[in-house]
């Protein structure tokens, strides 16, 4: 195949510089002031990021820390708009086949790795079934069998059953396109020396990473969208106080703030003159903060007494008074802002009365002393306000319908998980993402296949109902997107009807931006996508 | 042997200058009522321990109760204000004070219990179980005692009594050193020649002879010494290593840091609460030195 990409990006460097040339040129003989080169200084973005990566390939890692710069530096087949539309990205076209076990991708010819070599559909192969073998996310693409490369530029993924999650699992965060002449020489990819030096075909390329202080991302000027990236260059630092950063942000030390979720530090963040602050760019993620039930403890094996909490606990009091607010209510396995989410369905409102009679009807009547039951509780060390204060509020809450609740602190993050990974915990808090599709990210924490011993984040509620199951199977298979809307609606009905988890809210993360940015990355995956649009429209005063 | 011996120790103790005098407690606490801050001391004190103990019936909410909306400030209905979760401060104050105190006082009791035996082993035996024995107290004082603390909660968990027991476990080499001195000082003095020459065993010289003369000191380390551990108390929970389900003023201080710049109510009381239980016991201890210090004695 002959390069049809090679004289292109060059030329438009070319004019670039030329135009500035020329652009100084007349500026200097009219006034000295105006800045002369403008279009050609695209600026620095410079991010502060609480979150800091183990490394930069998303192909073998999930999370937010590796997300924002894994998007930057690896192009994905297709990327998202505000309204969870896919958009050509990598891929100009894709088609699924009638009986849906077949898509088709035809490739951008002009897309480059930082190398200069092509990315070609041997690259997507490649990729696509490296992630398969070694991304956290099993389900994402089980059901791919293989993928065929007819030519250079059509990659089809061949699949064992339909898949409509297939087309989420494309996004930037999730199917980062990775060289398969970098991480295809036989090296485990997980713990590939590529991870931390990466090569993609992003917008981005990492040109310094100093490991727990800061990573640099340079405009990569080969990049296949012409005119883009805006940006020249992208500095995150990374920080362990989120206190600092958030005045740093004030001081107009850095310019964008992602994934803020205290809601002090939005508060104060709101309060600013010279920032934008937004909640949009989450909705891909759908993070949910819940409490989770082991539903195979006495007494929490019976339904009657996770129904009693659940009317005891008071999603409103906590969204409303102890989070200020900021956080949208979550009432169902399916975050909100999802096109998924059931409407009516039903919300366990506070009826301390209701929660009386069902723990007096599962048989644990009042003692003398006013109790039923003693139980214990657990939350994710580290987030105060998402976990610690609602455990705390939950203990006085339960204490009214005769609940005894203990919080156990765990001192440190494993410890917390190693305890609830194997069963050793009767309530405890949970923040748990659904990564866009069911079949990504809620399937793991309802299956009952997915009762995993050992394994944080599987279904470590022991949660059973072989409807569930069913649902979920149909679900991940279903074709037309009415019929599986009603689907998961039902599946969303019989979850919440069985309170293997009590939904809380959805976490109130937000992203603030310095306010000369515009073009902000207001997607569903947010900054978790290429940040090849937003640009200076009137740069910071240094 | 043995008749002479039992014989000849009666007379002994007696002549012992801490127990010469008729009533040595009454003339210390005669000397103590002298000392102006040291009264002060105890007033305060007494008043804080009838607050801790009456206080809750008299007030009748409960601290880990939600009382009312989260970070209102005070006012008619909650007098002191309500904390993060909307839980009552003045409540927290009173129910806390409990544990704090009792935390103090057994986390006191037990680094003088390890450090006089540390200390008095080491001291009166000398030679090579004092090495040893000074060897094991350096290393636990070499260790910082906060972090020690907060490794050995980590490790048995976040309780109260895991934190109490953690407090005296790291806090008593000062006491052993002190105790340590005071019985190298005193044991080749003469009384104790006379006591050991009239037969008196290790165990009689140790407990009867020795250490009584060496408590003055002591009694003002142990006191002062309750209120460092209270102090500790509120430093763990400070770093979030508090037990959560029993409130204490630490406890509050610590959840509470977060909002200091919203809600000054929430960490100011708990934080005052501290510093007048802390500055009440120091000033007790200083009474008590000078109640006991046989130069100022003379002067009074």
């Amino acid at each position: 195949m002959s390069p049809t990409w090679s004289g292109r990006p060059r030329s438009l460097k070319a004019s670039l510089l030329s135009a500035a040339l020329g652009l100084a040129l007349v500026a200097t003989a009219v006034s000295p002031s105006i800045k002369p080169a403008l279009a050609a200084d695209g600026g620095t973005l410079v991010i502060a990021s609480t979150q800091i990566p183990r490394h930069f390939n998303g192909a073998v890692q999930s999370g937010l820390a590796t997300a924002m710069p894994s998007t930057q530096i690896f192009a994905s087949p297709l990327r998202y708009d505000d309204n969870w539309n896919p958009q050509p990205y990598l891929a100009k076209s894709w088609e699924v086949s009638p009986d849906g076990l077949s898509v088709t991708l035809k490739l951008i010819d002009n897309a480059l790795f930082h190398d200069g070599k092509p990315v070609t559909s041997e690259d997507v192969a490649f990729s696509i079934m490296t992630i398969k073998a070694n991304h956290p996310f099993q389900s994402m693409l089980a059901a791919v069998d293989k993928v065929d490369t007819p030519d250079p530029l059509t990659a089809i993924i061949r699949l064992k059953h339909p898949h409509p999650a297939l087309l989420l699992a494309m996004s930037p965060a999730l199917m980062p396109i990775i060289p398969k002449h970098v991480y295809g020489d036989g090296q485990d990819v997980k713990a590939h020396p590529a991870n931390l030096k990466p090569i993609g075909s992003g917008p981005y390329r990492l040109t310094e990473y100093k490991q727990g202080e800061f990573y640099t991302l340079e405009k990569f000027d080969k990049f296949f969208i012409p005119g883009r990236p805006k940006l020249d260059k992208i500095v995150v630092k990374l920080v362990s106080d989120s206190n600092a950063a958030v005045v740093s942000l004030e001081r107009g030390d850095i310019n964008l703030l992602p994934f803020v979720s205290n809601t002090r530090d939005i508060d104060r963040i709101e309060r600013m003159a010279n920032v934008t602050i937004t909640d949009k760019g989450f909705a891909g993620v759908g993070p949910i903060n819940w409490l989770a039930f082991n539903t195979r403890k006495k007494p929490l094996d019976d339904l009657r007494v996770r129904q009693a909490i659940a009317y005891a606990a008071n999603r409103e009091f906590i969204v409303s008074k102890l989070m200020n607010g900021k956080p949208k209510m979550a009432t169902s396995p399916i975050a909100p802002g999802s096109p998924l989410l059931a409407p009516d369905i039903e919300m366990y409102k506070l009826d301390l009365a209701k929660s009386q009679k069902l723990l007096d009807e599962a048989g644990y009547p009042k003692a003398a002393d006013g109790s039923r039951m003693n139980l214990t509780i657990d939350f994710i060390p580290g987030d105060e306000e998402q976990q610690r204060n609602v455990a705390e509020y939950l203990r006085s809450q339960l204490k009214r319908v005769g609940i005894n609740l203990e919080v156990r602190a765990a001192p440190d993050f494993p410890t917390w998980a190693q305890r609830i990974a194997n069963y050793d915990f009767d309530l405890t808090m949970d923040n748990v993402f659904n990564w866009g599709d069911p079949v990504i990210g809620v399937n793991r924490t309802y299956l009952s296949s997915n009762i995993r011993k050992g394994i944080i984040w599987s279904n470590t509620q022991q949660y059973s109902n072989p409807k569930v199951d069913e649902l979920l199977a149909a679900g991940a298979e279903e074709k037309s997107p009415e019929k599986r809307k009603a689907i998961y609606a039902e599946f969303q009905k019989q979850v919440v009807n069985d309170v293997p988890v009590y939904f809380i809210n959805s976490a109130p993360y937000r992203n603030a931006f310095a306010k000369g940015l515009d073009n902000l990355p207001t997607t569903i995956w947010g900054v978790m996508s290429p940040l090849d649009d937003i640009y200076w429209k009137e740069k910071p005063k240094t | 042997m043995t008749t002479i011996k039992s014989t000849a120790v009666k007379p002994d103790t007696t002549m012992l200058p801490a127990r010469a005098a008729t009533s040595p407690i009454a003339a210390a606490l005669r000397q103590f009522a002298r000392s102006p801050a040291g009264v002060a001391g105890a007033v305060v004190l007494i008043l804080i321990i009838l607050a801790t103990l009456l206080g809750p019936h008299l007030y009748g909410v409960d601290p880990l109760d939600i009382a009312g909306a989260p970070l209102t400030p005070p006012d008619a209905d909650a007098w002191l204000g309500t904390d993060y979760l909307g839980r009552d401060i003045l409540s927290g104050l009173l129910q806390g004070g409990r544990a704090t105190l009792a935390v103090g006082g057994v986390a006191a009791l037990i680094t003088i219990v390890i450090g006089v035996t540390m200390g008095s082993l080491a001291g009166f035996f000398g030679g090579p179980i004092d090495t040893a024995l000074v060897k094991v107290t350096e290393f636990f004082q070499i260790l910082p005692p906060l972090l020690f603390a907060m490794v050995l909660v980590t490790l048995f968990g976040q309780s109260l009594v895991v934190v109490t027991l953690a407090i005296g476990v790291v806090s008593w080499p000062s006491a052993a050193r002190l105790t340590r001195a005071e019985f190298l000082r005193l044991r080749n003095l003469d009384f104790v020649k006379a006591s050991r020459a009239a037969g008196g065993g290790n165990g009689h010289l140790i407990l009867r002879v020795v250490l009584p003369n060496a408590l003055p000191p002591i009694i003002v380390s142990a006191t002062l010494a309750i209120g460092v551990a209270i102090l500790f108390e509120g430093g763990l929970s400070f770093l979030g290593l508090g037990d959560p389900n029993t409130m204490s003023w630490g406890l509050m201080l610590g959840q509470n840091r977060n909002y200091v710049l919203d809600a000054w109510w929430t960490v100011t009381f708990p934080g005052a609460a501290i510093f007048i239980a802390v500055l009440a016991i120091s000033l007790i201890g200083d009474g008590i030195n000078d109640a006991i210090n046989p130069r100022l004695r003379k002067r009074g």
